[in-house]
């Protein structure tokens, strides 16, 4: 399989404070990563760098086997819905027009065509019945459908979910992931998803990544639940529960030893 | 034709209000949605500064006053982007030097001008020649936003998804602060450099109370310009007010109807 991403060496830095050290990172051609750590651990700046739209100091960052500025066009973007301005005067179909902004370039507005395609990817969203709607009446969960929704608009090959799940229910969460995976059984795009939340997206990644200013563990999710990992990511006197779906089993981590 | 519009001066102010209203009202529109008006204050305030350069060198006040907002202006976004500073600590000193700047240099100057005109507005002197420029530096205003509208909506709404949309976010920095600049520097005689920062922020602030949409929002936001000017001149003709601060007044209780919605 091809190499989406290729991260070697990296360090990324806001004024004197290291927040990335050394990263070594790589992501595949229909995969879906997790990034998991604590607030402040640098997991929106290394998709930032990934965006191209944070500098890095040192090491060497391919996106598609070029710069991450010349790869924008094939990347979707998700930020966190908590930087959107309510009272923005755009409708739910404006939002999603704007994903194709980058591809059409100066000068050009979307067709009719754009419009069109912008209007399937709502109904695909489960959002087409809103499009008129004010895009800050939507609830948060609503918001997230139609940010992915524009995110996929430039038809990208590699989408980056920043905190998706963050202030959305748990039942907007699952339905919000679901479309996402299929996203990516029917388009072949690759994913990472940013959060904070260890239980919401480690079910669904193919591999994980700890992420607190290092990269602490990154593979197989089933690895990642390590206490001495998930110590050194965020801290001691972590307690969890680690269980199966349906949660009958329920096993407690013990807390590592002080 | 109405007895106000039979007189030569009051043809001009009519038409020049109008004009500076529609450019005001679209860079209003901006200046709200990016949440941009204390820039506006910074820009306007600098305009003083232009014109006591004017004054001083003996050039017509309103090109050196263009200069001048054109080059604080971008200084602000400039110092704002790489200082360590809060831009509104940065607007907040451009203010207060260019303002001082302008009280040093009137101090050289031997020449008497109308002071109280240019700080508060004097639209009943506005000449011929003060209309053409009005309607060239306005036209550009307008296409360069028409130009650029989707990319400056798209940066407005969220900043790093236009970056990494690959929208010029920097450049589109300076040149609405141009925009800015120069809508203002058009608008001295409207309503003079104290008051231009309302008109820069009134309109469009009144529009987004009215509506969710941003085409509308546009198009009320001018409503909402020209309303004020035109209603502002006609109270001023009437009631033997002060232009510029009646228009003002005006813009400021169509806000407050606004707020009733």
């Amino acid at each position: 399989m091809n190499k989406v991403i290729e991260i070697k060496g990296m360090w990324a830095r806001y004024e004197a404070r290291w927040v990335l050290e050394n990263i070594d990172f790589d992501l595949f051609e229909k995969e879906i990563v997790a990034v998991i750590g604590p607030n402040g651990g640098g997991k929106s700046t290394l998709l930032k760098v990934i965006l191209g739209i944070k500098n890095y100091e040192k090491g060497e960052v391919k996106v598609f086997g070029k710069s991450p500025e010349k790869a924008r066009h094939d990347i979707g973007f998700l930020p966190q819905i908590a930087t959107f301005k309510r009272n923005f005067p755009v409708s739910v179909l404006d939002v999603v027009l704007m994903g194709m902004f980058g591809r059409l370039g100066l000068f050009k507005n979307p067709s009719k065509k754009d419009k069109e395609n912008a209007r399937a990817l709502l109904h695909e969203v489960g959002m087409g019945h809103l499009e008129e709607k004010p895009f800050g009446s939507l609830s948060g969960g609503q918001q997230q459908r139609v940010g992915m929704a524009r995110a996929l608009a430039g038809d990208p090959r590699l989408l980056l979910l920043d905190e998706p799940a963050t202030g959305v229910d748990i039942a907007a969460q699952e339905s919000f992931f679901r479309t996402m995976e299929s996203f990516r059984r029917e388009r072949g795009i690759s994913v990472i998803i940013v959060s904070h939340d260890i239980g919401v997206i480690t079910p669904l990644a193919d591999r994980v990544a700890w992420l607190n200013r290092v990269i602490h563990y990154y593979g197989d999710p089933r690895g990642a639940m390590e206490p001495s990992v998930i110590e050194k990511t965020f801290g001691k006197d972590m307690r969890f529960l680690v269980h199966d779906e349906e949660c009958i089993t329920c096993k407690r981590i013990e807390r590592p030893a002080q | 034709m109405p007895e106000f519009l039979s007189i030569g001066f009051m043809q001009k102010a009519f038409l020049g209000g109008a004009i500076i209203s529609i450019v005001l009202a679209v860079i209003s529109f901006f200046v709200v949605l990016r949440g941009l008006s204390f820039i506006g204050v910074g820009i306007s305030h600098s305009a003083f500064g232009g014109v006591a350069l004017g004054v001083l060198l003996g050039i017509e006040p309103l090109w050196t006053a263009i200069v001048f907002c054109l080059l604080v202006g971008n200084l602000i976004v400039l110092t704002g982007r790489r200082g360590h500073l809060g831009e509104d600590t940065v607007i907040g000193i451009f203010f207060a030097l260019t303002m001082g700047l302008g009280v040093i240099m009137l101090g050289f100057s031997k020449t008497y001008i109308d002071l109280f005109g240019y700080l508060f507005g004097n639209i009943l002197a506005l000449s011929g020649e003060d209309l053409w420029i009005a309607g060239a530096v306005g036209a550009v205003v307008l296409v360069s936003s028409a130009l650029f509208m989707k990319e400056l909506l798209l940066d407005s709404f969220d900043r790093d998804i236009a970056t990494a949309s690959g929208v010029p976010v920097k450049a589109l920095d300076h040149l609405l602060a141009s925009l800015i600049a120069l809508s203002i520097v058009i608008s001295i005689k409207l309503v003079g450099i104290v008051l231009a920062s309302a008109l820069l922020v009134i309109p469009g602030a009144t529009a987004l109370k009215l509506t969710a949409n941003w085409r509308t929002m546009l198009a009320l936001s001018v409503a909402a310009a020209l309303l004020s000017t035109l209603g502002g001149l006609l109270l001023a003709y009437y009631f033997d007010l002060a232009p510029g601060a009646s228009i003002t007044v005006t813009a400021s209780l169509l806000f407050f109807v606004s707020m009733i919605k």
